[in-house]
C-alpha cells in the first residue's frame, strides 16, 4: 500500500512540474509581441525544397541501416532468415525469441525466489 | 494531508523542484561552459553579469521570447508537453534522494527511478520525429541506436550501488534512498570500493552518451548533420530543449555524487561541511564530464556503439555480479 502512496505522490510532482512548465510556454507564447515570418514554415533542407513524402520517415533509414552496419554478421543472418518468403520461418524466429525470453524471466524471479 | 500536499508543493515548487532545479541547472551551465572554454584556451561568457554569471540565463530569457517557428509538417505544442514532462519527471526522481526535505521512499523503489530517468531519453527521441526533417530523423535515429545501448549500462549502473548497499544491510531494501546514505561505507570494503570505481567509469562513460557530450554527440554532430535531432527547434522550444539538457545533467550528476560517492558523507547535508563536501564531489563530476568532452573528438556511430559494447558494458555486467555475488566481509 506504502509503494502505491509513494507512486502517487512521485506521480503527483511529475505532472505538477510539467504543467508548471507548460502553462508557462503558453503564456509566454500568448503575451510576448514577435515578428511571423511565414517563409520559415517549410522543413529545413539546406537549400533544397523538401516535400511532405521526402521528410517522413523509412523504417530503413529509421533504425535498421544503423543496426546492418554495426551488426553485419547478425543482420544477414536475420535478414536471410526472416526474409524467406515463407510465413513458419518468421514464425519460427518469433517463438524462438519468446522462448529466450521466457528463459530469461524464469531465471530472474528463480534468483529472486532463492533469496 | 494537508502534511501530504504541502510536502508535494514544496517538493516540486521549491527543493528540490523547479526553484532549486532552475538555479541549479543556471549555475552548473555557467560553470560547464567557463571549464570547457578554459580548457579550449577561451574565456568563455564574460560580458553579462559578474564573470559572465547571467549569460545562461540571459540565453533562455532571449530564446524564451522569440518567435515559436512550427513547419508546416511539425507538431506544435506536443514537444513542449514531452520536455515538460522529462523535466517534471527528473524532478520527481529528486525527491527520491536524501537531498529532499521530504524524501520519498520505499522498498524497491529502484524501479521507479529507473522509471523516471528513462523519460528524457524517449522524449528527445520523440523530439526528432514530432518536426520531421531529414536531419532531425537522422538525429533521432542515432540517438534511438545509442540509447538502446547506453540504457542497460545506465540501469546496472545505478542498481550496482543499490544491490551493494542492500547486501550490506541497508534498509528499505533496494531503495535509492537508503543506497545514498550507505555508499560511502561501501568505500571501506575492498569489494565495495573496487565495485564502486567499476561503476564510476561506466557511469561517467554511460553520462557522455546520454547527454550526448563528445564523444558521443552523434546525434547532433553540427558539421554534418545541422543540429540533428535539434535542427528544426528554435525559440522557446530551444529554451526547454536546452533547459532539460542542463536539468539531466544536474539529476545525474546528483545521483552519481550520492549513489556512488556517498553524497555530504561523512558529514550530514544541513552541516557546513556536509554541504562543501557535497558541492565539491557534484562539481568533481561536473569536472570530470566536461574534461572527457574538451580532451575527445566525436566518434562514428557505429565507433561509439562498439566502444559502448566491448568495453564499458562487460565492465557494467562484471560490476553487477560481483554486487550481486561476491561475499562481503
Amino acid at each position: 500500500m506504502y509503494v502505491f502512496i509513494v507512486m502517487l505522490k512521485l506521480t503527483a510532482i511529475m505532472v505538477l512540474a510539467a504543467l508548471l512548465l507548460y502553462t508557462t510556454y503558453i503564456y509566454v507564447k500568448r503575451h510576448r509581441r514577435v515578428i511571423i515570418t511565414e517563409y520559415k514554415i517549410q522543413p529545413y533542407g539546406c537549400g533544397e525544397a523538401l516535400t511532405k513524402e521526402q521528410v517522413s520517415v523509412t523504417s530503413k533509414g529509421l533504425f535498421w541501416s544503423i543496426v546492418s552496419k554495426v551488426f553485419r554478421n547478425l543482420y544477414t543472418i536475420l535478414r536471410d532468415r526472416i526474409h524467406t518468403g515463407v510465413l513458419s520461418d518468421w514464425f519460427v524466429l518469433m517463438v524462438l525469441f519468446m522462448a529466450i525470453a521466457l528463459i530469461v524471466l524464469t531465471l530472474i524471479a528463480l534468483l529472486f525466489a532463492v533469496r | 494531508m494537508l502534511y501530504d500536499v504541502l510536502s508535494i508543493l514544496i517538493n516540486t515548487i521549491v527543493f528540490p523542484g523547479l526553484v532549486f532545479v532552475g538555479i541549479a541547472a543556471w549555475l552548473t551551465q555557467w560553470f560547464y561552459r567557463k571549464l570547457y572554454a578554459r580548457m579550449q584556451n577561451r574565456v568563455g561568457p564574460r560580458f553579462i553579469g559578474p564573470r559572465g554569471l547571467l549569460q545562461p540565463l540571459a540565453d533562455f530569457l532571449k530564446l524564451l521570447l522569440k518567435e515559436d517557428i512550427v513547419t508546416v509538417v511539425a507538431r506544435e505544442k506536443e514537444p513542449i508537453l514531452m520536455l515538460s514532462l522529462s523535466i517534471g519527471a527528473l524532478i520527481a526522481l529528486l525527491s527520491m534522494l536524501p537531498l529532499s526535505p521530504f524524501p520519498l521512499y520505499t522498498e524497491n523503489d529502484i524501479i521507479l527511478a529507473i522509471y523516471l530517468t528513462l523519460w528524457p531519453p524517449v522524449a528527445l527521441i520523440l523530439l526528432g520525429f514530432m518536426a520531421p526533417n531529414p536531419y532531425t530523423v537522422i538525429g533521432s535515429s542515432r540517438y534511438m541506436s545509442l540509447i538502446i545501448v547506453c540504457e542497460p549500462i545506465w540501469l546496472m549502473t545505478i542498481l550496482t550501488p543499490v544491490v551493494l548497499a542492500t547486501r550490506s544491510g541497508a534498509t528499505p531494501a533496494y531503495s535509492i534512498f537508503s543506497a545514498s546514505l550507505y555508499a560511502w561505507k561501501l568505500w571501506m570494503n575492498p569489494i565495495g570500493a573496487i565495485v564502486l570505481a567499476l561503476t564510476l567509469f561506466t557511469a561517467v562513460m554511460v553520462l557522455q552518451c546520454k547527454l550526448m557530450l563528445k564523444p558521443f554527440d552523434i546525434p547532433e554532430a553540427e558539421t554534418e548533420i545541422v543540429a540533428g535531432l535539434f535542427t528544426e527547434y528554435s525559440g522557446p522550444k530551444l529554451a526547454y530543449i536546452i533547459m532539460l539538457h542542463d536539468v539531466e545533467l544536474v539529476v545525474y550528476a546528483l545521483l552519481v555524487s550520492y549513489l556512488l560517492l556517498g553524497g555530504p558523507a561523512p558529514y550530514t547535508l544541513t552541516s557546513l561541511p556536509g554541504a562543501l563536501v557535497f558541492i565539491v564531489k557534484y562539481l568533481a563530476v561536473i569536472f570530470l564530464v566536461t574534461w572527457i568532452k574538451a580532451s575527445t573528438a566525436r566518434l562514428r556511430i557505429e565507433q561509439a556503439l562498439m566502444f559502448m559494447l566491448k568495453y564499458v558494458l562487460p565492465l557494467s555486467i562484471i560490476a553487477i555480479i560481483l554486487a550481486t555475488f561476491a561475499p562481503i566481509p
